[in-house]
């Protein structure tokens, strides 16, 4: 391998004097190491950004150097810029400036396979002729040393008059050269083939790389045999579902495992602050808000960071390794039963986080149809906010019977899942006709996966999280307290005759008089939640709710959990004891002895299978709706989402609840 | 990747139709399915020498070193030229 790049010596440099800020467009076929490269060169200072009108998301990092500053869009990966599909037009739109949202790059990083060079060589050769002077970043060449592969750089720069660089992006040689490089990249002046047609560019391509490259490149080369024997186990219709079934048990085993230590000192901590915010600050309304409204709000997301944190790393670490394009491959069969493409199968599993990063995920599928129709389901799968409600719920139906419990839980899962891919077969059978594209995907080479790739992927997709969590959540939550707690109203006269009661027991029976004065605490609190606007509105809702066994007070934990599901237990918090806080013991305790106007129990065995369901299957979140308008273009599909979503869980809910009853179970 | 003289005169065959470990020659109509293009760009050019590493629905193709699963719906339009040696 050559240790330097060169530059063709007639050639014009397009950048003989670089403005301060450079702006490099990254580019290159999929699993070519861009991501890695981005990563290498930027580390954290870099964003995801969103490009409006467009299903793509890109990064953009910037590179400081003493005398210039290198801004880098890692651009999704893909196989030719004339390729009708959302990437390829994208990174076309984006390289000739005719996209709006966005500057003109001054110039193009290709990154390049070394051991895959024919093939690379396609998008290298468009990718150079798009008018911007350009660098070759040839990737992977510690593979390719490996494989006993030798490419002359000097050579291929001469061809294809750029710049090449030889680099590791896992290994970081060549990053220091390449970085000289990219001050001056060259406009190419070679005779290229021409960029639409791609047999006439693999011919070219074809008579290149025996000019090019040494050694062994032909099909069966020695890795070969090992790949295909880990093929072989992970795409074997039996070995391969059981090793993807202990995959995914594992990987969830491990989320809720490892994650429940961060939870709880993320909800001690919350506790603290609280408190702290609490006693700092004068009693009255910014106190109330900025404690239960606030706070309350961010605590109830932070919680659910860990799970999320872990979810990602573990995802980012299988798909560098290669195994998830297995999975993929495996779940094409199953998922293809249920009108889905096997790339579904990515976005769907993250749903179990959430739903918002799994629908912006499906834009690597490639049919409309398809893509559609997993957005549409995503959000059926159990995503982390239900937790604490099943956690509410099953601890009531399932007191003491722990072994039970686990069942109830997984059943919930189960009945999500379900839930996802009937939807999708009737659905594709109905509106959203018309043949699934069939499966072509590329099944890149087995790697060591990177933790520094995994650390910085996780990292990025948590700020998106908590980007979430301080905006839409924090403004949810202050609106609902603010209805919870206004109008206020006069405590209703019992409450003063109990406190006054208990003046006058303070002496001789304190400890009645404590007690009586907290049921006076409880009935104010108890007549302001329905006397405010959040009350009144529970009232007039109830009758909606009744055939589901939900009570008004019921009614307004659900409707104050419309916007996000995991408002519902502290809503229910607020409403029956009139503390915040429903992680609290005592107050969960409190939850489940909590009785309706007439006297019975609020939380029956048949309501609370009730609400189970109904919160399995409802659309309870206004962040997924709104991302669904974004990734469809139209709030059509986010309405159709809400209105199938909440009216199949209303019916299952109300199902279950009657069924229940009439079995004799109240 | 140079033209290798195993190429029989035979008649070409479906890809979905050879068995596993068996070598071919692809020979691409254009046109010949919905996705020939993206096929193009992936690799799988017309003359390129494609080995079936995994037979069935969908099956496993790698060209050069790049390993693609297909469905067998798409694999059944791709013709190509069995490697009489490879057999
Ligand atoms: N051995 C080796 N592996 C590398 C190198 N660069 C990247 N990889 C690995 O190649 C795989 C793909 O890398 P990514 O950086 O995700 O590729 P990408 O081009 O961003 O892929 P897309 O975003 O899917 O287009 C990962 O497993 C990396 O760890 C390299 O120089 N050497
Ligand atoms: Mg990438």
């Amino acid at each position: 391998m050559t240790a330097n790049a060169t530059k063709p010596a007639d050639a014009p440099s397009a950048a003989e004097i670089l403005p301060s800020r450079f702006r490099y467009a990254l580019l290159g076929n999929p699993n070519t190491g861009k991501t890695t490269l981005f990563n290498r060169l930027c580390g954290v200072r870099s964003k995801t950004a969103n490009f409006p009108g467009s299903t793509v998301e890109a990064r953009i990092g910037v590179i400081p150097r003493r005398d210039i500053t290198f801004e880098i869009v890692d651009l999704p990966g893909h196989y030719g810029l004339n390729l009708d599909r959302p990437e390829s037009s994208f990174c076309k739109q984006f390289l000739s400036g005719e996209y709006a949202h966005a500057p003109t790059p001054d110039a193009v990083l290709v990154v390049a396979d070394a051991t895959n060079l024919s093939r690379n060589l396609l998008l290298v050769s468009q990718a150079i002729q798009q008018g911007l002077p350009a660098v070759v970043a040839l990737n992977m060449t510690d593979l390719a040393q490996r494989r006993g592969l030798t490419i002359d750089t000097d050579k291929l720069s001469e061809v294809i008059g750029c710049p090449v660089v030889p680099i590791s992006a896992r290994t970081g040689d060549g990053i220091d050269e390449l970085l000289r490089v990219m001050r001056t990249p060259i406009l190419s002046s070679a005779a290229l083939p021409n960029p639409t047609d791609v047999q006439e560019t693999s011919n070219w391509a074809e008579q290149i790389v025996p000019l090019c490259v040494g050694g062994d490149d032909a099909v069966g080369s020695a890795n070969d045999s090992v790949t295909d024997r880990l093929d072989a186990a992970f795409t074997h219709p039996v070995l391969g579902i059981v090793v993807f079934a202990a995959i995914m048990t594992g990987l969830f085993y491990t989320i809720f495992s490892l994650a429940t230590v961060p939870m709880d000192l993320i909800e001690l901590t919350f506790a603290h602050v609280g408190q702290w915010i609490g006693n700092l600050l004068p009693a009255g309304a910014i106190n109330d808000m900025l404690v239960d409204g606030v706070l309350a709000g961010i605590a109830g997301t932070v919680v659910f960071l860990p799970q999320i944190v872990l979810l990602f790393f573990m995802l980012s670490v299988l798909e560098d390794t290669g195994y998830l394009a297995r999975a993929a491959f495996v779940m094409d069969k199953l998922l293809r039963r249920f009108g889905l493409p096997g790339q579904a199968f990515v976005p769907l599993l993250s749903a179990h986080a959430c739903a918002i990063p799994a629908i912006m995920s499906t834009r690597l599928i490639p049919g409309h149809n398809d893509r559609l129709a997993t957005i549409f389901v995503a959000p059926f799968l159990s995503c982390s906010a239900r937790v604490p409600v099943y956690v509410l719920m099953i601890g009531i139906l399932f007191t003491d019977q722990p072994l039970v419990a686990g069942i109830a839980f997984t059943g919930c899962y189960v009945l999500g899942a379900l839930a996802a891919l009937v939807t999708s077969l009737v659905f594709r059978r109905t509106i959203l006709r018309g043949p699934s594209t069939p499966m072509i995907l590329e099944l890149p080479t087995y790697k060591l996966p990177s933790i520094r790739t995994a650390l910085l992927t996780t990292y990025d997709r948590s700020l998106v999280f908590l980007r979430k969590a301080g905006t839409v959540i924090v403004a949810i939550c202050i609106v609902l307290w603010w209805m919870g707690e206004y109008p206020r109203v006069d405590a209703p006269p019992e409450v003063a005759t109990m406190r006054a009661e208990a003046e006058q027991l303070a002496h001789e029976q304190p400890e009645t008089a404590a007690q009586l004065l907290v049921q006076a605490d409880e009935v104010e609190a108890q007549n302001a939640k329905a006397k405010s606007f959040v009350g009144r509105i529970g009232h007039i809702a109830e009758p909606v709710f009744e055939p589901l066994g939900y009570d008004w007070q019921l009614t307004v934990g659900v409707l104050s959990s419309l916007l996000a599901r995991e408002v519902f237990v502290s809503t229910m918090a607020v409403i029956v004891t009139g503390e915040e806080d429903g992680e609290d013991e005592a107050v969960r305790e409190r939850i489940v002895a909590a009785k309706r106007d007439d006297g019975g129990l609020l939380f029956t065995t048949a309501t609370s299978a009730s609400l189970l369901v109904y919160y399995v299957l409802a659309m309870q979140c206004l962040p997924t709706l709104a991302v669904t308008r974004r990734e469809t273009g139209s709030w059509k599909w986010a309405g159709a989402q809400l209105v199938y979503m909440t009216g199949l869980a209303y019916v299952l809910a109300m199902l279950t609840f009657y069924v229940l009853r009439w079995s004799g179970v109240s | 990747m140079a033209i290798t003289e195993t190429r029989p005169a035979a008649v070409p065959v479906p890809l979905s139709t050879l068995p596993r470990g068996a070598s071919a020659t692809v020979c691409h109509q254009p046109q010949c399915c919905a996705d020939c293009e993206l096929l193009n760009a992936m690799g799988m050019t017309d003359r390129c020498k494609v080995r079936v590493c995994r037979r069935g629905n969908p099956l496993i193709v790698q060209v050069a070193s790049t390993r693609l699963g297909l469905s067998s719906a798409m694999a059944a339009h791709i013709q190509v030229y069995p490697d009489v040696s490879a057999e």
